[in-house]
């Protein structure tokens, strides 16, 4: 366990160089350049001595591997240069979004788990009947719900119809709950189908009828032995969903105003910001690799098979 | 012996009266069957009927979608403004019809061309093995890494705005989740007996790519290239609302919600009816990749 554990740190290695390489060589192929962009944010026309001035200022004027490994270096010394637009330091900018994109994360994921293990659960137990018809339905409708009219409906009924939230909120709990319905009910509805997929599965497999035929109670059936099993891909999703999340929802947060990192660096983008691009690139590809490492660890104590295996080699 | 023992199974099967059972359990396969392909069928029209409707939806338009008449502006909905008018008095409902083609097409475009690059990348792979399948299932994980909208965004972003830079912002990601697929099933037959036996008669390994390994993996392209037609739409038009695919005044459905933004309190309409014409749009193409799926019979 401990190798495979020091064998993924390893990809990590390579995962990241390999991402921030690929950024970097993108954004020295776009046609506009940081040190315009600079001036464009102050509303100041450059004149070309000032321009090539900046650049060499900001060391966009050095070869393509030299500015990476400068870059790099920096990145080690836990220093992610500064913003072009507004010269902050990206660290501290980028500390003081995300814990408001750690709150949305883990209140979604909360909502999507409360929400679709119960349902999914009662949608298989009622295999083809009412309970299950009317929760397949639901469900169908929200998986083809469109992020972004979702949130707005959100807003609409709950803010301006109902006027039980604040349409723009104050940063209190009542703010957050918004964005958790605009992003979980989606997922949820998603989730709720995985679940009841995965339920079913179980309930087909052979050890079932051996257990039912032992006379052992339904419940017990379904709590002990079918749901810590078809709990496995679960898991496999939520992994994947929460290196999505920790992300940053770019919609929902431009929608509510949300200052996390979605919203930093779709402005980043625009802004052609690359410093803080970069920076979120290998956010990014941290989570990934680490929200991987999670389920395989998750795997390996929910699956004893996996244990079993290494016991016998 | 041999007789005497099908006669001896025949008997206790006889006996158990299982094949009764079995000759109902069959029955019910096959009315099953049919019911998978009826409700195929029924959704496949349903689908045909929205594309060539979508592609002359705007013949049906009672007005022009994008000339402005302010006089008319933000009117609720009536009998001669179904879904209502918005802030620069354009008819709702004429703007949604001729969204309607546009979006589509470059769905279509995009998941046709995108289908079969991912797929014949993830056969390659598949089939051949080897450094070249490592080093680009490696570049499909580092892509997969990254959430699809703020890929797009960033890719969109640096080409600039636009609705072709949008689409190709969108492939770049969307060809791994077909290589993927295509590479696995690839694998699982390229060591299958028929396989190596057409290897074995001296047949080409463009022939066996072709005769004997594409139809195994078609289907399932198929399917999800069904699938992906409704969240391409999704995204593009989730784009469209951030800025940076459609532009206004086109008759966007992305572009309409975003533009509905100001006026929720006061002209609801203008929201509600895009994102429903969308939600249906998705529905309808997701119930048909469930369809074929279930007609062509494959497990997820």
């Amino acid at each position: 366990m401990k190798k495979y554990i020091l064998k993924r740190l390893g990809q990590l290695v390579i995962v990241i160089l390999g991402v921030t390489l690929l950024t970097f060589f993108v954004t020295t192929l776009t046609p506009s350049d940081a040190a315009e962009m600079h001036y464009f944010s102050m509303g100041i026309l450059p004149s070309a001595e000032q321009l090539e001035q900046t650049r060499e200022e900001f060391g966009l004027n050095d070869p393509f591997m030299i500015r990476y490994f400068n870059w790099l270096k920096g990145v080690l010394r836990g220093d992610f240069g500064e913003s072009l637009i507004d010269s902050q330091s990206i660290m501290t900018l980028f500390l003081r979004r995300l814990p408001k994109t750690i709150e949305l994360t883990a209140a979604t994921l909360l909502f999507i788990i409360v929400l679709s293990i119960p349902l999914g659960i009662v949608s298989a137990v009622y295999d083809n009947r009412l309970p299950d018809n009317v929760i397949r339905f639901i469900t169908f409708c929200g998986v083809a719900m469109p992020g972004f009219w979702m949130a707005m409906l959100v807003m609409y009924f709950l803010g301006v119809q109902l006027k039980i939230l604040p349409v723009i909120g104050k940063g209190d709990i009542k703010s957050l709950i918004m964005p958790v319905l605009s992003l979980g009910i989606p997922m949820a509805c998603s989730y709720t189908r995985q679940v009841r997929a995965a339920v079913l599965e179980e309930l087909s497999g052979d050890y079932i009828t051996g257990i039912r035929s032992r006379g052992v109670a339904e419940k017990r059936i379904l709590f002990c032995h079918v749901l810590p099993n078809a709990m496995i891909p679960i898991v496999n999703m939520l992994g994947l969903s929460l290196g999505g999340l920790l992300g940053g929802a770019t919609v929902v947060e431009s929608i509510y105003n949300w200052r996390g990192i979605g919203s930093m660096v779709v402005t980043a983008i625009t802004n052609r910001d690359y410093p803080i691009i970069q920076c979120y690139v290998l956010w990014m590809a941290i989570i990934y690799v680490c929200s991987n490492l999670l389920v395989d660890i998750s795997h390996y104590f929910m699956d004893p098979k996996l244990r079993i295996k290494e016991i016998v080699g | 012996m041999i007789m005497l023992n099908n006669f001896r199974y025949l008997k206790l099967k006889h006996d158990s009266g299982s094949a009764i059972e079995e000759g109902i359990a069959a029955g019910k396969k096959m009315s099953n069957r049919v019911k998978v392909r009826l409700r195929f069928s029924i959704i496949a029209l349903i689908t045909i009927l929205y594309v060539l409707f979508a592609f002359n939806a705007s013949k049906f338009a009672p007005y022009d979608p994008i000339a402005a008449t302010p006089s008319l502006s933000l009117r609720s909905p009536d009998r001669n403004y179904l879904f209502g008018t918005d802030k620069l008095g354009r008819d709702v409902l004429s703007r949604i019809l001729c969204g309607a083609g546009p979006s589509f097409f470059m769905a279509f475009v995009m998941v046709t061309f995108v289908s079969f690059l991912g797929t014949a990348i993830g056969m390659i792979c598949g089939y051949f093995g080897g450094t070249l399948d490592t080093v680009i299932m490696r570049f499909v994980d580092i892509l997969l890494a990254f959430p699809d909208t703020v890929f797009a965004i960033a890719v969109a972003g640096m080409l600039g705005p636009g609705v072709i830079n949008a689409v190709i912002a969108l492939g770049m990601l969307s060809w791994t989740g077909f290589a993927r697929m295509a590479r696995s099933l690839t694998a699982s037959v390229r060591e299958s007996g028929y396989v190596v036996q057409a290897r074995f008669n001296g047949a080409s390994t463009f022939k066996i790519i072709f005769k004997y390994i594409l139809p195994n993996v078609a289907p399932q392209i198929v399917v999800m290239a069904t699938m992906r037609i409704g969240s391409t739409m999704l995204s593009l038009a989730s784009l469209s609302f951030l800025g940076l695919a459609s532009q206004p005044p086109n008759p966007e459905w992305g572009v309409m919600v975003s533009e509905s933004k100001a006026y929720m309190q006061t002209a609801p309409w203008m929201m509600i009816y895009p994102g429903l014409a969308l939600l249906i749009t998705v529905i309808i193409f997701n119930l048909l990749g469930d369809c074929l799926r279930d007609v062509m019979d494959i497990k997820k």
